[in-house]
């Protein structure tokens, strides 16, 4: 009798615990990125991401275990891109979304996070003002506007440049970036001298650089897709002589990693405005970069795409464990809001829009011994972004 | 009576009557074709989570079916006939921004707008042939594609169209999450086109077209007017593929530069080819393929989606005689030969 | 007005210095449009594979660049050849349409083979310092690179025009591209002919395609990027010819620089809309025959 008695008792203990932990349903992730078609460099930049914040911190958050879906919005396609957030929705139900690889594929999926109240990580897109389309989205990169606004004003106020040229790409982000560098520009004492817009399928930028070197401003603006691109640019810059003319050169990121890694010594002298020095030595940072090498080898440089992922999923933990497990929506949306958070660009916080707020660093390439090395020049804290009142 | 008919031989019937009496059966509704429908019609029932996908393979479909009339109907190759799906996209879009948001009528709107850009290039069209148009359209869409990236204070360039809220059908039917409204509305509208394009084709028009397509040399010697026919069907054709861009526009209510973007041409002509050209039905068949591989194998590997359609491609061009369709058509008429073939001996 | 003509000629030399490189990666593909009447938009992947072998032997094996450059045209010429025989031989008499997809259906294979060997990422690609250094003659300063494409673009035109109207090959090429019934008839075994001469156009895309990556990128979506290029130049060349290809070519360089130094807000348009102008006037391109 006592026998059976245990056994029934341990029996019970078993379906509770069982169900206890049954009772704890997974964390489920979707994420929205470009896996197929000629940019899927993002998509595999965000699975390193995911494997190194696994590799770092497991795939349990306050008990529940992270379940990721993952969805290929096939590029800049906000069609593909609204339907799988409809399908993560409804379908697959998922609690968080990291996606928005494109602005017009964040702004498509606005309206139904918002109804399915889903809150949803901007990783990679860069327009202005996205966040602001949904009280569910905030932004982990980081809009044009900033870097392009700090380094305008910097570059008049601070290093005395007066006379500016912006060089941006030839599509909408381009004058956006034109925008905002002229309005840093002219805030810091300064004023634009000329423009170009670059196309962004070239592949020649001799005619571009000669004619600036005619006009022969001060400082140039350079706004071009990190990659080829701007790679190209600088290689064109550096082979017709600029910087030997007194012609500043100042952009934002240049290749995908390090641009004294791509470009060597071709970069001699540029200044680069960014969100991150990705090889600074914070605590933050170093245990990114380990993850990453664990996971992705250690040649892989990390990345900005990676990065983004990292934050957001660290967020989200310190976000669900501050609510014991418990996921809401929008206590999660007030939690964000409300704290700074550490990434390891430093330190992040997000505004009332979901706008990222963020340090900006300014640096330059200069030749150290016999290696092209980045040497900080600046450090501008939590930056907001501009009103840039169309 | 001839002596021939005397001695009990069959009488000869013209050609020309069998090849309307053919041409009749042919246009009278096949057996599958209610089918069809009704499975269009059970996919609300069946799978209420996919409708999204449902509507945006409608719309697929549609725009390829648009391309059929000139390219398996006209016989006119198209490599840019994105150019239309996006004037009629991006017109729905604008009127809708700028407060006109009643779905019907933007459709309408979007049909005449891509009417109007169909007669103008049809000038053009129907004066080259071969490798030339297929250079000339696919020029035209990228012209296109370029001025709508520049006009980005007009068309929102690379950001898209914002701000596009198109009002609830019939003032009645609001948009939700699983797209329900959307979904019914694009399979009532693609119906309607389909039946438009229906009788487009089973018409002395539609004959005329075949002819066209067939021999382009031949056909003025025998009275039909040749370029006035092309630039006919490219006008219809022009303003069926608006009405594809402004339905998937109204169903996601936003328009971005991949509505008239190069690939988006080559997507469509892969759907067409893979399902079938010249048949009405290849165009759906095609597009559900198409679609409903890409959705499943980006489940599985998205980055190694193209290898597959590539390898679709290879093997529909290589192997088969037109698509999934031909090859569905090429199995039944060798079933119906062994089957004549075990009769009477 | 000095710096007037100075602008001048700098846009004439690089001009023609990328229109040298848009010629020896083009030439192939007009050569086999007008002989097979084959529509190969599977073109470009031959010029992407030369770039990655280049960009391979030097990264791997160490190779410097110039050194890379005959095996690029080689192993792309040697690998044309198994496409031709088996897929492309078949499909000379298809409908041009089936062609089309044919291709373009390689052209995805492709990519996604790239990108699975190489990596979706853009190739990280340095030329040595020697070759890309800014020389100065006077006023005049000229990239070495760009002098380095006119001089391989100048052999090559010589070599395939000697190569086409001195040698017995050259005359067979012709022949065919004349009149291929004719040409069979006199007992030209066109189909050999016709796998050397895709075997060579091939090869010099591949050849191409390294030279190139300096200036254009290199990522496995290059065939589909430079497509329209290729079709633009053997456009208003018109297929088969070469001199065609080279002027076409040229025109192309030209405008491209010259709208991208002058009238920069229209860039890439220029190009497009100088097609659609060739094309309606001369459907069958500058040189070509109907």
């Amino acid at each position: 009798m006592r026998k059976i008695l245990g056994i029934a008792v341990a029996a019970a203990l078993v379906v509770i615990a069982g169900g206890a932990r049954a009772d704890e349903p997974p964390l489920k992730i979707g994420v929205i990125m470009t896996y197929s078609g000629p940019q899927a460099t993002y998509g595999h930049q965000a699975d390193i991401g995911i494997a190194a914040y696994l590799k770092a911190h497991g795939d349990t958050i306050a008990g529940r275990k992270l379940v990721f879906i993952r969805k290929d919005d096939t590029g800049l396609a906000p069609d593909v891109s609204k339907r799988v957030t409809q399908e993560l929705a409804v379908r697959d139900k998922v609690d968080i979304i990291l996606g928005g690889c494109w602005s017009p594929n964040a702004l498509a999926s606005a309206p139904i996070v918002t109804q399915a109240k889903i809150p949803f990580f901007i990783i990679v897109a860069a327009t202005d003002g996205i966040p602001a389309k949904s009280p569910y989205m905030v932004r982990v990169s980081s809009p044009i506007s900033v870097p392009v606004y700090t380094m305008g004003k910097w570059a008049a106020g601070k290093m005395g440049w007066k006379e500016g040229y912006s060089a941006v790409a030839d599509y909408v982000l381009g004058t956006a970036g034109a925008k905002a560098f002229r309005k840093g520009m002219e805030e810091g004492g300064g004023k634009i001298v000329g423009e170009v817009r670059i196309p962004v399928s070239n592949p020649d930028f001799t005619p571009y650089v000669q004619r600036i070197k005619q006009v022969h401003p001060k400082v140039v603006q350079l706004f071009l897709p990190a990659g080829s691109l701007a790679e190209g640019f600088v290689k064109a810059y550096h082979d017709i002589g600029l910087a030997k003319d007194g012609i500043n050169l100042i952009s934002g990121p240049l290749s995908e990693t390090q641009p004294t890694e791509t470009l060597g010594d071709y970069v001699d002298g540029v200044y680069t405005a960014g969100n991150w020095v990705e090889d600074n030595k914070s605590p933050a940072n170093q245990e990114f970069i380990k993850a990453i090498h664990e996971t992705a080898g250690p040649n892989t440089p990390p990345g900005f795409v990676a990065m983004d992922i990292w934050d957001a999923l660290n967020i989200t933990r310190q976000v669900v464990e501050a609510q014991k497990g418990k996921f809401d929506p929008d206590k999660m949306m007030a939690l964000m809001r409300g704290h700074q958070f550490t990434s390891p660009r430093g330190p992040i916080a997000f505004d009332e829009h979901g706008e990222i707020v963020q340090n900006i660093y300014l640096r330059q390439a200069v030749k150290v011994g016999d290696k092209m090395t980045m040497r900080d020049i600046d450090t501008l804290p939590m930056v907001k972004a501009p009103n840039l009142t169309q | 009576m001839t002596a021939d008919q005397r001695a009990g031989a069959p009488t000869p019937v013209p050609i020309a009557d069998t090849a309307v009496a053919d041409f009749r059966a042919r246009a009278r509704w096949q057996w599958y074709e209610p089918i069809f429908w009704l499975g269009a019609i059970a996919w609300y029932f069946l799978f209420p989570t996919y409708l999204p996908l449902g509507t945006q393979i409608l719309c697929a479909a549609l725009f390829a079916l648009s391309l059929d009339l000139i390219l398996g109907y006209g016989g006119i190759v198209s490599l840019g006939h994105t150019t239309f799906f996006g004037v009629g996209a991006y017109t729905a879009g604008l009127l809708a921004k700028n407060g006109w948001g009643e779905p019907v009528t933007c459709l309408l709107a979007a049909a005449a707008a891509a009417a109007i850009v169909g007669w103008v290039c049809s000038f053009v069209i129907v004066r080259v042939q071969g490798v030339a148009l297929l250079l000339v359209t696919l020029g035209i869409n990228l012209v296109l594609y370029e001025v709508a990236n520049k006009a980005y204070t007009i068309t929102g360039g690379a950001d898209g169209l914002q701000g596009i809220a198109f009002k609830p059908l019939f003032g009645a039917f609001d948009y939700d999450i699983y797209g329900r409204v959307s979904y019914i509305y694009t399979l009532a509208v693609v119906f309607l086109m389909f039946l438009v394009a229906r009788r487009i084709v089973y018409s002395p028009f539609g004959l005329a077209l075949k002819g066209m397509r067939e021999n382009w040399k031949r056909m003025p010697a025998l009275g039909a007017a040749l370029r006035r026919h092309g630039a006919l069907i490219f006008v219809l054709s022009a303003a069926i593929a608006g009405v594809a861009g402004a339905l998937l526009a109204e169903s996601v209510q936003f328009v971005a530069l991949d509505s008239l973007g190069p690939q988006r041409s080559i997507d469509v002509l892969t759907m067409l080819i893979v399902g079938g050209t010249g048949v009405l039905y290849g165009s759906f068949v095609g597009a559900t393929v198409y679609m409903v591989a890409r959705d499943q194998l980006a489940d599985i590997n998205p980055a190694y989606w193209y290898f597959w359609i590539g390898l679709m491609l290879v093997v529909v061009v290589l192997f088969t005689r037109n698509g999934v369709v031909g090859a569905l058509s090429d199995l039944w008429d060798w079933l119906r030969r062994k089957r004549h073939r075990r009769g009477p001996a | 007005m000095l710096a007037l003509f100075q602008g001048l000629v700098q846009v004439l030399f690089d001009g023609i210095a990328f229109g040298m490189l848009l010629f020896v990666m083009s030439v192939g593909l007009s050569i086999t449009l007008g002989m097979m009447r084959f529509a190969n938009l599977a073109h470009g992947v031959f010029a992407m594979l030369g770039g990655y072998i280049t960009a391979t032997l030097m990264h791997r094996a160490g190779l410097p660049f110039l050194a890379t450059l005959p095996f690029a045209f080689i192993l792309v010429a040697i690998g044309s050849v198994f496409l031709e025989r088996f897929v492309y031989r078949r499909m000379y008499t298809a409908k041009e349409l089936d062609q089309v997809l044919l291709t373009i259906g390689i052209v995805y294979m492709s990519i996604a083979a790239a990108a699975y060997i190489w990596g979706p990422e853009p190739v990280a690609f340095a030329l040595p310092d020697y070759l890309t250094v800014y020389r100065h003659i006077g006023w005049f300063s000229f990239s070495t690179y760009g002098a380095v494409l006119l001089a391989f673009g100048t052999v090559i035109t010589i070599v395939i025009f000697y190569g086409l109207e001195r040698t017995r090959f050259g005359a067979m090429i012709r022949a065919a591209v004349d009149d291929r019934r004719v040409a069979l008839g006199v007992g030209i075994d066109v189909n050999r002919v016709f796998a050397i001469t895709f075997a060579i156009g091939s090869g010099l895309a591949g050849l191409g395609g390294a030279l190139g990556i300096n200036q254009l990128g290199l990522d496995p979506s290059f065939p589909i990027e430079y497509l329209v290029f290729f079709l633009i130049v053997v456009s208003i060349g018109g297929g088969g010819t070469v001199k065609g290809a080279l002027v076409a070519a040229l025109l192309l360089g030209l405008c491209d620089t010259a709208g991208k130094y002058y009238v920069p807000q229209t860039g890439a348009f220029i190009i497009y809309v100088v097609m659609l102008l060739v094309m309606l006037w001369r459907p069958n391109g500058l040189f070509g025959r109907a």
